[in-house]
């Protein structure tokens, strides 16, 4: 099963450099309780605009098929929406991602992305948490096997009261790749009762990788409760041994320590041919 | 077809200290044999070092199975071949469920074409937790991932079961097990003898020989086997502790390394506001 095969499904939104081919669902204007598929090719630089209307409850479903441009992405979530995204991010050549996110009030934004791409990637995004009681929760994985360098900065402006944010990512580095991975905080000054909680695992499968990882709140409010850390290392040892112990061989305990981290997100992938293949794309990048 | 697992004036450090000071010991499959022993004795160093742990260093001696050097094995190569550490304290991973990674370990001694089937495998895991008396969802649990201390233990015992190795090396299995789960596991165990099958038994206590039917006892101390026999002597042990068998061997105990107490250093003071006080 291809990815691209499900172009033809009519279950799945298919854009091209962000215009619609095909699919049964008229615009990005997502609104209702459902779930959308979308897919996207990506020739020529694209901005992609995603808006959850309010009250909304939608389960999104992104994957980048063939990309081989910059993409613009804005996801604006309206008041008491919640959003249930999970991106697979993957590109041919060397990219920019820009992603802006924005809540109104009360807004739920529940956020799962696995990022694979070929080549050097710049990811920036934004968190515009501007609503009061919104929310988010955010989960990647970066998978880095390409030599190249990658980099990944991810900022939450909280300027609503009463919001919170939560925010993790693994990273993943092999064959002398480079990840660097900043992940930023910003509390605004009267902004009362925001809780941030902001952390960084970095795994290195070879001696020649490195990661970076720089945690930076700036707070101009006491009334938050916030947190930020950030660990990076080789996989532990003992995990290793404990599993080699069992007859795996020492790249089959590292592939299986690895998808312990990323199973999770596949889970999280409602269609199961999507997951088979996310699976096997995954092992063979490992 | 008879195994021989043979040890052979083992000698290992662990971080510079000799810890196994020439160890013989020869396992058949076949056959059951209980290490005994005080505390800090080398006991869980032998069951490490059998398997391979990067920590312990061999510095003499050798371990050979059916003839072959094991020390040149890696450790999945030793359980390959048919060896099987049962951990006192087994690693929590998280993301791996039990039952993945018990079919990815059995998958990993086949041929790479071959596989298990799925029906013929969650059928004897079924068996195996009924067998062991464990919770039905343990197996769809992350690897031992706030399991308590007993489910750990049947975990182990779970993994055996289903790996089926020559030689089972069994370390403080007993150890967080209550009467019940002890009297269960030691069962399973018990049930797993045969012609293709050896195992190891190191414990502190007699009370998991209760039901683990053993052919020989070993005592360790200080480094070595310095006692072997027959199930008598558990109980003898379990009776009068083991002083009696320093004083029939004149074993005297290892002096304790000795420690003195140093002053690493005080805090600063900020004199000049103790002086405004």
């Amino acid at each position: 099963m291809m990815l691209v095969d499900l172009v033809k499904d009519t279950n799945y939104i298919y854009l091209v450099d962000g215009v619609k081919s095909s699919g049964n669902v008229s615009s990005l204007d997502l609104q209702g309780d459902k779930q959308i598929n979308v897919i996207y090719d990506v020739f020529n630089k694209t901005k992609i605009v995603i808006n959850v209307k309010k009250g909304s409850n939608i389960k999104l479903l992104e994957i980048f098929n063939n990309v081989n441009n910059d993409i613009d992405l804005d996801i604006n979530v309206e008041e008491d929406a919640t959003l249930d995204y999970v991106s697979l991010r993957k590109a041919n050549e060397k990219i920019n991602i820009n992603v802006n996110v924005n809540l109104l009030d009360n807004a739920k934004f529940y956020e799962k992305n696995i990022n694979s791409f070929s080549g050097e990637a710049s990811i920036k995004q934004i968190n515009n948490i501007n609503g009061k009681g919104s929310s988010m929760e955010s989960f990647g994985v970066i998978l880095n096997v390409t030599s190249n360098t990658q980099r990944f900065d991810y900022t939450t402006i909280h300027l609503g009261d009463a919001s919170l944010s939560k925010m993790r990512n693994f990273v993943i580095n092999k064959n002398a790749s480079i990840t660097h991975m900043d992940t930023n905080g910003v509390i605004k000054k009267g902004i009362k009762g925001v809780v941030i909680s902001q952390k960084t695992k970095g795994i290195l499968l070879d001696y020649d990788s490195e990661i970076s990882a720089n945690p930076l709140l700036t707070i101009d409010e006491f009334d938050c409760n916030a947190s930020h850390g950030a660990s990076i290392g080789a996989i532990d040892e003992e995990e290793l041994y404990y599993l080699m112990s069992r007859g795996l061989s020492r790249n089959d305990a590292e592939k299986l320590i690895v998808n312990g981290f990323v199973d999770p997100f596949i889970k999280a992938i409602e269609d199961e041919k999507i997951q088979e293949e996310v699976k096997e794309n995954i092992s063979k990048l490992l | 077809m008879k195994r021989t697992l043979e040890i052979k004036d083992l000698h290992v450090n662990v971080e510079g200290k000799e810890i196994l000071k020439g160890v013989n010991l020869t396992v058949n499959t076949g056959e059951v044999h209980a290490i005994m022993g005080p505390n800090g004795t080398g006991k869980s160093t032998l069951a490490s070092t059998i398997m391979g742990h990067y920590k312990y260093e061999v510095t003499s001696g050798e371990i050979k199975l059916d003839g072959a050097n094991l020390l040149d094995m890696k450790v999945d190569e030793r359980a390959r071949a048919g060896l099987f550490l049962a951990m006192q304290y087994p690693n929590e991973i998280s993301g791996i469920t039990n039952s993945d990674f018990i079919k990815t370990a059995m998958e990993a001694r086949l041929d790479s074409e071959n596989h298990i089937s799925l029906f013929k495998f969650i059928k004897e895991l079924d068996k195996a937790v009924s067998d062991l008396k464990m919770n039905s969802d343990l197996p769809h649990r992350y690897l031992n991932e706030g399991f308590s201390g007993g489910e750990k233990k049947r975990n182990e015992i779970l993994q055996m079961k289903m790996l089926k190795p020559n030689f089972a090396i069994l370390d403080e299995i007993d150890s967080g097990l209550d009467v019940d789960a002890l009297r269960i596991v030691g069962e399973n165990v018990n049930n797993m003898r045969g012609e293709n099958f050896g195992a190891i038994v190191i414990t502190h206590y007699e009370r998991l020989l209760d039901y683990i039917d053993v052919d020989y006892v070993h005592i360790m101390m200080n480094g070595r086997i310095v006692k072997t026999g027959g199930k008598e002597l558990i109980k003898k042990i379990d009776l009068e502790g083991y002083d009696w068998i320093k004083e029939e061997l004149g074993i005297e105990d290892v002096e304790v390394e000795k420690r003195q107490h140093v002053v690493l250093g005080s805090c600063a003071i900020n004199k000049k506001n103790e002086a405004k006080k």
